[in-house]
């Protein structure tokens, strides 16, 4: 092998992981070496604490279940959905691409309102309508018919956020793979659903796993949705527990909170492994330089449904709280008993206009989710294509270390930033600096993951082929790699806009006057302040998010004729 | 079937498993451009920028006395002689960084009515209690002390550790009572360093349309009592504060045990997470009764129209509002003005104008009994009892 000079792009790749991979663990280390390390000497009796809490067993065995049962029900739904979407005629253009992006478009926060002002038993506003429409036909009920506050009102919200994590990835490894697999099995006289179960099933295997993985990583980190569903329900998980410890008594438990994150480590680790074995067994398929060509499955008179199945997961997801939230902010308080007449603006024109920390908190948050997003994603293709490059362990090691704060409680890495960059010599509290930072540390693992993703579907013969024209590694990353990954890419960048722009634990620590951001304003609205306020400030949020992804996705989702790297996929319709 | 010649995992788990492709083409055959000069000067440049644009970001205006507590009392002392000199002082910093724990409207007002007083500006962050003095002390910690003064509930044993460490001056030292002479003397704090300047009884939510009459709870033990209340009764998460724990002892100390397990057994109860969601609940009627909760959340429900109110149980407890002063204050006059202020009768009664919500320590409400010291003497038993250990 004749040696080679380092080109610029990889040297800029090793630099940018290093620098973030350092954003990332010194904080986390100011926090640990805070707890464990007294007076110069190892201290972890917190850690047995930690292990030693009341209904410890109790609390790991509700997340679990929680978390493996939603999951259960957003991998077929998520499946089903991407299945749709990519391989029948229920497609419905561009909308239906995107549909996985509803659910984040309403930030947790306010989706769990919503939930309870819809589904609460007596005065839940879609049970009142239920009853009504029952009443008609002759079934009187006091109460329900459902209830949010339960398991599977808490197992429904979690499926129905899990699902897009699902559907991305699904719908990644539906477009990879050559779906003239699936029409030879067609033609060799299997029907549709074997052919799906059979052939299909098996080459996204990798995605399934993949998606599993993801929904028990960011499953077991939920906090919003569990802490507004489940304290009703009496429903406690491990993050509401972390957060309680931290947020309950002062001072906080933090050793505690930090030794019960390793449970979650541990799970997302566990499943990691198993991924990896699962993986191991398979041959997977991979898009190249290729054309594929298919026709999309024809689904004659099952075709109405399945686009009812569609859209009807999107009003679960996103239309009905937000109809819920809505109806809350004009009437200016929950009831069931809506005086049409009285509905009125004011709650928004408070929020828009009168509150003039809402609004900078609105630009700031803008602003911070723009910077984070471009940046984040930006850095996690390059560092993306560096880790699938190499072999080596670092590699390994620092996808893991950029990887490990998603499974953090957001509160911790937010005082470890406080530790590490508040004071001098950074002086950063109260910047917008110091939020950037920590937001990009924090949800750089989302936008890996889509990252991840877009690499994955650049194929290896384009790769060559660059190179074989003598391209350097940044032009080829320039020219090659990167426009086929911005689909993906794009997809990666609405998910941190959103989750920065939704932020609200990590802001509660580095957030204030000076430096105000939207997420924790919702927070604080619903703790201390009134609903009609919260629900029109998470609208106003809905509404700009839509605008700045419809902006994006229109971009760079490119038609469905000039999918580059795939050669030329035409469809039939 | 047909596969690709190089086989690559699909999506995340590529980098997630660690198992990269399969490539058989090696790279040596191909020349790669050499790393330019201006290259490495474009990086040089933005991490310069970078490092720039972190140091000296100092939105706050004024930074923190980094010398720490000496200066700031120095300043003081010499301020404190007469308050048209404290006002004179305080205006010339022109700012006010206020750390809350009020209710956000609350909040506002109490700003609101300082900056129409005076030509200070205020800046308001408000948190729930323990969030609140777990940033201030992280702050204080990494020596980025931000706020001048907070304003909150007495809990878990903050304020004792704020003067301990440092991080708060004492009332004494800040000498504010040689300005407000006539201030109530029960009301004076000493074991924080500090004054009672907002008082916020625990008290019962309930909705008009569904309690009415005699139905109305006038004492704590009307809540676990009436069979109208049961499986409609809202409670107040007491795992969020120890802040609940001042009425709950004074109801063990009145009541005895048999309240909580008659709450939990005849009763029955569902917990929310805050007064705000759960003053929605009940005047959605969601629920008959939620508690505790200060009035705040539903008076400002029922002036929109909502079938809601509050019901004012004896005996009347519930959190003593103290503030503390930085002892590193960007702003250390603009604190102490508005630690006059609030004990101030003037000030006192503008913090705590809005009827039936606070009381001011100069007109405590009927029945009033201050806190119990040692509040959660029995919160293990309680939770217990609650069925929430």
């Amino acid at each position: 092998m004749t040696h080679r000079r380092p080109s610029v792009f990889q040297a800029l790749s090793v630099i940018l992981a290093a620098f973030l991979t350092a954003l990332a663990l010194y904080p986390l280390s100011r926090v640990l070496l805070r707890l464990f390390v007294v007076d110069g000497g190892l201290e972890l009796s917190p850690l047995r604490e930690a292990f030693t809490q009341p209904d410890l067993f109790g609390v790991v065995f509700r997340t679990y279940v929680v978390v493996a049962v939603s999951a259960f029900v957003a991998l077929i739904v998520g499946s089903t959905l991407a299945w749709l979407n990519e391989r029948t005629d229920a497609r419905m253009g561009s909308f239906t691409d995107m549909l996985s992006l509803f659910p984040f478009l309403l930030a947790p926060v306010a989706g769990a309102v919503g939930w309870v002002l819809l589904l609460s038993p007596r005065a839940g506003l879609l049970n009142v309508f239920l009853r009504f429409l029952l009443g008609n036909v002759g079934i009187h009920m006091d109460e329900g018919p459902f209830d949010i506050h339960t398991w599977y009102g808490l197992i429904l919200a979690y499926a129905v956020w899990l699902v897009p994590y699902v559907f991305l990835l699904v719908s990644a490894g539906l477009r990879n793979m050559d779906p003239s697999l699936e029409e030879q099995s067609r033609v060799s006289g299997a029907g549709v659903l074997r052919t799906a179960r059979r052939v299909t099933l098996a080459a996204i295997r990798p995605s399934l796993g993949a998606s599993i993985l993801l929904m028990t990583w960011f499953g077991m980190a939920l906090f919003s949705i569990p802490a507004i569903i489940g304290t009703g329900a009496g429903i406690e998980v491990l993050s509401v527990r972390i957060v309680r410890l931290l947020s309950s008594t002062f001072p906080p438990e933090t050793a505690q909170a930090v030794g019960l994150s390793i449970f979650i480590l541990a799970t997302v680790g566990l499943a990691w492994y198993v991924q990896a074995r699962v993986l191991r067994q398979g041959r997977h398929a991979t898009v190249g330089g290729k054309g594929h060509q298919f026709t999309r499955i024809r689904l004659g008179s099952l075709r109405a449904p399945a686009r009812i199945f569609m859209l009807g997961y999107l009003l679960v997801a996103a239309v009905l709280p937000a109809i819920g939230l809505v109806l809350v902010a004009m009437q200016g308080f929950w009831t069931p008993n809506i005086d049409w007449g009285a509905l009125n603006l004011d709650a928004f024109r408070r929020v828009l206009f009168e509150d003039n920390l809402t609004r900078r908190a609105l630009g700031n948050s803008m602003r911070l989710g723009i910077a984070t997003a471009t940046v984040g994603i930006v850095a996690a293709a390059i560092i993306a294509l560096y880790v699938q490059r190499s072999r080596g362990v670092s590699a390994r090691l620092i996808d893991g270390a950029l990887k490990l704060p998603a499974t953090i409680s957001n509160i911790v890495l937010a005082v470890g930033f406080i530790l590490a960059f508040a004071g001098p010599p950074f002086s950063m509290q109260g910047t917008v600096l110091i939020l950037f930072l920590a937001y990009l540390v924090i949800y750089f693992p989302q936008g890996s993951v889509a990252a991840d993703a877009a690499a994955g579907q650049v194929g290896q013969e384009l790769r060559e082929a660059s190179y074989l024209s003598r391209a350097s590694r940044g032009r080829t990353f320039r020219r090659i790699e990167f426009p086929i990954m911005l689909p993906g890419l794009a997809v990666g960048w609405s998910l941190l806009f959103v989750r920065v722009i939704g932020d609200l634990t990590a802001s509660a620590m580095l957030a204030g006057a000076s430096n105000p951001v939207v997420g924790f304003r919702v927070f604080e609205i619903f703790r201390g302040g009134s609903y009609s306020n919260l629900a029109a400030l998470a609208l106003l949020l809905t509404v700009v998010s839509t605008a700045v992804l419809a902006v994006v996705f229109l971009l760079t989702q490119r038609k469905r004729k000039l999918q580059i790297g795939t050669g030329l996929v035409t469809n039939a319709d | 079937m047909k596969h690709q010649q190089s086989v690559e995992p699909i999506g995340g788990a590529a980098a997630l498993t660690g198992l990269s492709c399969c490539n058989k083409l090696t790279e040596s055959t191909l020349e790669v451009t050499t790393v330019k000069r201006r290259h490495v000067y474009v990086i040089l440049i933005s991490l310069l920028a970078l490092l720039a644009a972190s140091c000296g970001n100092d939105d706050n205006g004024d930074t923190a006395d980094a010398d720490g507590d000496g200066d700031a009392t120095a300043e003081a002392t010499e301020g404190a002689d007469g308050l048209e000199e404290l006002v004179a002082s305080a205006e010339e910093e022109g700012t006010l960084s206020l750390y809350t724990s009020l209710a956000d409207e609350h909040a506002a007002d109490v700003a609101a009515a300082f900056e129409a007083t005076y030509d200070i500006d205020v800046d308001v962050l408000r948190l729930g209690p323990t969030d609140l003095v777990q940033r201030f002390s992280s702050e204080a910690e990494a020596g980025a002390v931000t706020a001048d003064i907070i304003v909150s509930g007495a809990t878990g044993g903050f304020f004792e550790q704020g003067l301990e460490e440092g991080w708060l001056t004492s009332l004494e030292e800040t000498r504010v009572p040689e300005l407000v002479p006539d201030f109530p003397e029960d009301f004076l704090r000493s074991e924080f360093g500090s004054a009672a300047v907002i008082l916020q009884t625990w008290n019962v939510a309930y909705n008009t349309d569904i309690v009415t009459g005699d139905d109305v709870p006038e004492t704590w033990e009307d809540v676990v009592t009436n069979p109208l209340f049961e499986g409609r009764t809202l409670l107040v998460d007491p795992r969020n504060t120890d802040l609940y724990f001042d009425v709950y002892e004074t109801i063990y100390d009145q009541f005895g045990p048999d309240w909580f397990s008659s709450l939990e057994g005849e009763i029955g109860f569902d917990v929310i997470n805050s007064g705000v969601p759960g003053a929605q609940a009940v005047a959605a009627g969601e629920s008959a009764v939620m508690y505790p909760t200060g009035a705040a959340a539903v008076l400002g429900l029922s002036e929109e129209g909502a079938p809601i109110d509050v019901a004012n149980v004896t005996p009347q407890v519930g959190i003593e509002v103290v503030f503390g002063i930085s002892a590193d204050a960007p702003h250390p006059n603009a604190a102490r003005l508005m630690a006059q202020f609030l004990m101030s009768e003037e000030g006192s009664a503008e913090a705590n104008a809005l009827e039936g919500v606070t009381s001011s320590p100069y007109d405590p409400p009927a029945g009033y009994t201050s806190p119990p010291q040692g509040a959660t003497e029995h919160k293990d038993e309680i939770m217990e009892l609650l069925g929430l250990a």
